[in-house]
């Protein structure tokens, strides 16, 4: 057995900071110029979820399932898991989120949300879809470092956890449990490669 | 093996011959600076960046150098070196040192390493940080008996388990131990280094600049005089002259991605070495810092 009491979380950053950022900008060169249509399709995902479109939840639930279930293919599997074994355990994740999402799809709806609720999602899923890319980019100075929502885990982790909020699906708090482990650890991989 | 090193600049320039050391199991000569390849050389499938890890590579052997270390753990750096060797013509000359880092399967993890170093056997395999060692050490010395594997060892870091270390070191025939020991960390100091002397055992020394934070403190601060007495122009080799010459360290392995440290690294392998009382003076000033 590991003796993982013996590790710190620094020992599990095993890349250097340049070299996330350069997969993150060969995976957007190699993508381009579908970044738009998803950028377009994320937004256009959340104005539908906001004004309560006909069958918004399905509709959303169904699309972040097909983004996570690329996200775990390309991005997780093919490209991240070359710089980090772990990242095969969370395209593992990622697809039984991409289940789950399918699977609140087509099941019927929960209790609506209340209206604070509601903006709270889509506070958070604008979060995703517009402030996450545009902050990522900012940070590397270069839009070929933007990390966008249905591409990275990160960004849709954050519109994930908006659209659940928001629609209630049933069982939705279930929804929450990957996206929510994805942003802890992306926020700590995120902490480590800057005070590395 | 040389003429193919030369056509390729890997000898090319004329490097003075770097500091040796003896490993005591077998009396074998090896370069006092190695090269490390935790984080450094796992840049994943990124042709230039694998491309750039080959050219420190030819800087490293043109310098002299010849262990390089690595470790299943390391994500791609063993594939990395793999392609290194073969694009440089070094898969000969290189003394390899990797590591078997499982609970179990430990034979097919070191067959799937070997393949992607690309050499015909390893010169040293080590149990990485101790994992299961009861098992994978009988392993490694079949091997060994086997002439599948050169050198057999075991490695910690940080400090992790040195009580435990001991106790192998005491009990278990391994030619390697590989631990951590710089300037601020010098617990090894204590126990581990004279017993190392005592068994005959090599030491390799690992995070010699505690992955470049070593060097981010000091470099803020002048150089000493006592620098210029030996021979060091940078804090990374007086923190790697402060390695090397203790009696008891065969080889420090140091990693990085870029040629000029590979080049300043190498530099402070050689002499003039500072001896106890200078050493003394070395880490009581850093401590200072």
């Amino acid at each position: 057995m590991v003796e993982w009491r013996s590790y710190g979380p620094r020992d599990f950053l095993m890349f250097a900071p340049r070299t996330y950022w350069r997969l993150v900008e060969i995976y957007n060169g190699d993508l381009w110029p579908w970044q738009v249509a998803v950028a377009m399709g994320g937004a256009a995902l959340v104005w539908h979820v906001a004004r309560r479109g006909p069958g918004a939840r399905r509709v959303a639930c169904a699309a972040l399932a097909l983004a996570w279930l690329w996200v775990a293919w390309d991005w997780q599997w093919q490209r991240y898991a070359s710089i980090n074994w772990g990242a095969r355990s969370f395209a593992a994740a990622s697809a039984l989120q991409a289940a789950l999402m399918l699977a609140a799809a087509v099941r019927e709806p929960g209790a609506r949300a209340g209206s604070g609720q509601r903006r709270a999602g889509i506070l958070l899923a604008l979060a995703g879809t517009i402030a996450y890319p545009l902050a990522t980019a900012a940070a590397g100075a270069s839009w070929a470092r933007a990390e966008l929502a249905g591409l990275l885990p990160e960004p849709t982790a954050l519109v994930t956890l908006g659209v659940i909020v928001a629609t209630r699906p049933r069982q939705w708090p279930w929804l929450g449990v990957v996206p929510l482990l994805t942003l802890l650890l992306g926020a700590a991989t995120a902490w480590l490669m800057l005070t590395r | 093996m040389l003429p193919v090193l030369a056509a390729q600049g890997v000898l090319a320039r004329t490097a003075p011959p770097p500091l040796m050391r003896r490993i005591p199991s077998t009396g074998e000569g090896i370069p006092a600076v190695g090269l490390g390849s935790w984080i450094t050389f796992n840049v994943g499938n990124d042709p230039p960046a694998r491309a750039a890890c080959a050219e420190v590579m030819r800087q490293f052997f043109a310098a002299g150098g010849r262990l390089i270390d690595s470790s299943p753990m390391y994500g791609s750096s063993q594939g990395v070196i793999g392609e290194g060797l073969q694009r440089i013509g070094a898969a000969a000359r290189v003394f390899s040192a990797d590591k078997v880092w499982t609970s179990s399967g430990g034979a097919a993890q070191i067959e799937a390493s070997r393949g992607l170093w690309r050499v015909p056997r390893f010169d040293l395999l080590q149990v990485h940080n101790l994992l299961a060692w009861e098992d994978q050490l009988p392993l490694l010395q079949r091997m060994k008996a086997q002439g599948q594997v050169r050198y057999v060892g075991i490695t910690t870091s940080e400090g992790r388990r040195h009580a435990e270390l001991e106790r192998i070191m005491r009990g278990q025939r391994i030619d390697f131990v590989q631990l951590t020991y710089n300037l601020l960390d010098r617990e090894a100091e204590q126990r581990l280094l004279p017993l190392a002397r005592e068994r005959g055992i090599a030491v390799l020394a690992n995070r010699p600049f505690r992955e470049g934070e070593l060097l981010r403190q000091l470099r803020r601060h002048p150089l000493p005089a006592w620098a210029a007495e030996i021979g060091c122009a940078t804090w990374a080799q007086v923190a790697l002259k402060f390695i090397v010459s203790h009696p008891a360290v065969t080889c420090a392995i140091p990693a990085t991605s870029r040629v000029d440290h590979v080049r300043e690294n190498m530099a402070a392998a050689g002499a003039p070495l500072p001896d106890e009382a200078l050493r003394r003076r070395m880490a009581a000033h850093v401590e200072r810092l």
